[in-house]
């Protein structure tokens, strides 16, 4: 079920990287933490529909990690692109670690295992995972696959 | 056994990790949404900071409610959820400037909304800002 929460995102961490980023001795209204809170929500949803655009024109229903990139150039939000290719990299890293892992507990208990990627080559990234847990399920799930418009 | 390295960042700091069979590699959930927001390596971390403090079911939900939006790949939301982190931290380092030249200390709708007309990047979000930048 929907409620109002669902978006916009939480305050506790607007909250902290606000202070992070102000003057140590600054306080913060709450109008003001709240203000930036919704920009930052208007901001995901300028941005979703920059990397729509970006997708469509491959003529992809995927959205991938380069379109986002590419969408924010397209925002003039360049600057910030050098510090998301460093955190899609660690992404990325992490999530073969964990894959590895796996593997390692998997050979131990002499089960075999169905791996997410068979080979793990790049595009295989930019595959369609559920963000609850590790199956391979599209992210919207709850309304299943949507035809094509 | 080999062993590999998983790089780990608070946005300043890197530490490189070593993940082998000998420590644990955990999927830290983040307390404000339910996704797995990060991995963790314990025992050899110096270090142990969120790679995305933003929940990626939030980020999620904002996606989908464009009606253009229909699958993202996690490395999308990741991303999205990341460059909202930054932008939060952007608006918030200009808007505390100006609360800086008010001489004043504690951060107001009013800087925000200096920092938005002052910044033509900004204009995206020209009319959805208006009640929370009304002053009552």
């Amino acid at each position: 079920m929907a409620d109002a929460s669902d978006f916009k995102l939480p305050d506790s961490i607007v909250s902290r990287i606000l202070k992070r980023s102000m003057p140590e001795s600054g306080n913060v209204s709450k109008l003001a933490r709240t203000a930036i809170s919704h920009a930052a929500a208007i901001f995901v949803l300028y941005t979703t529909t920059q990397a729509c655009q970006v997708s469509s024109k491959h003529r992809r229903k995927l959205v991938t990690g380069d379109d986002v990139l590419q969408a924010m150039k397209d925002m003039d939000f360049s600057e910030f692109v050098p510090d998301l290719e460093d955190t899609l990299e660690q992404y990325r890293q992490s999530q073969a670690a964990k894959i590895r892992s796996k593997e390692v507990k998997a050979d131990e208990d002499s089960v075999p295992i169905e791996h997410e990627f068979e080979d793990h080559d790049e595009d295989d990234d930019e595959m369609p995972v559920d963000t609850e847990g590790d199956s391979e399920a599209v992210l919207d799930t709850e309304e299943g696959i949507e035809p094509s418009i | 056994m080999s062993s590999d390295t998983v790089v780990v960042t608070d946005g300043e700091n890197q530490s490189t990790i070593e993940v082998s069979d000998s420590n644990v590699t955990e999927v830290l959930f983040d307390s404000e949404g339910l996704d797995p927001a990060e991995v963790v390596v314990e025992e050899h971390a110096e270090k142990q900071e969120k790679l995305i403090q933003f929940p990626l079911s939030r980020v999620r939900a904002l996606m989908k409610s464009d009606p253009e939006f229909q699958l993202a790949s996690k490395e999308a939301v990741v991303i999205i959820a990341k460059a909202a982190e930054k932008f939060v931290a952007s608006i918030s380092e200009e808007a505390g400037r100006l609360m800086q030249q008010r001489k004043k200390k504690t951060l107001q709708p009013r800087d925000v909304a200096e920092c938005i007309q002052n910044d033509p990047n900004l204009e995206f979000l020209d009319g959805a800002m208006d009640e929370v930048l009304t002053v009552q």
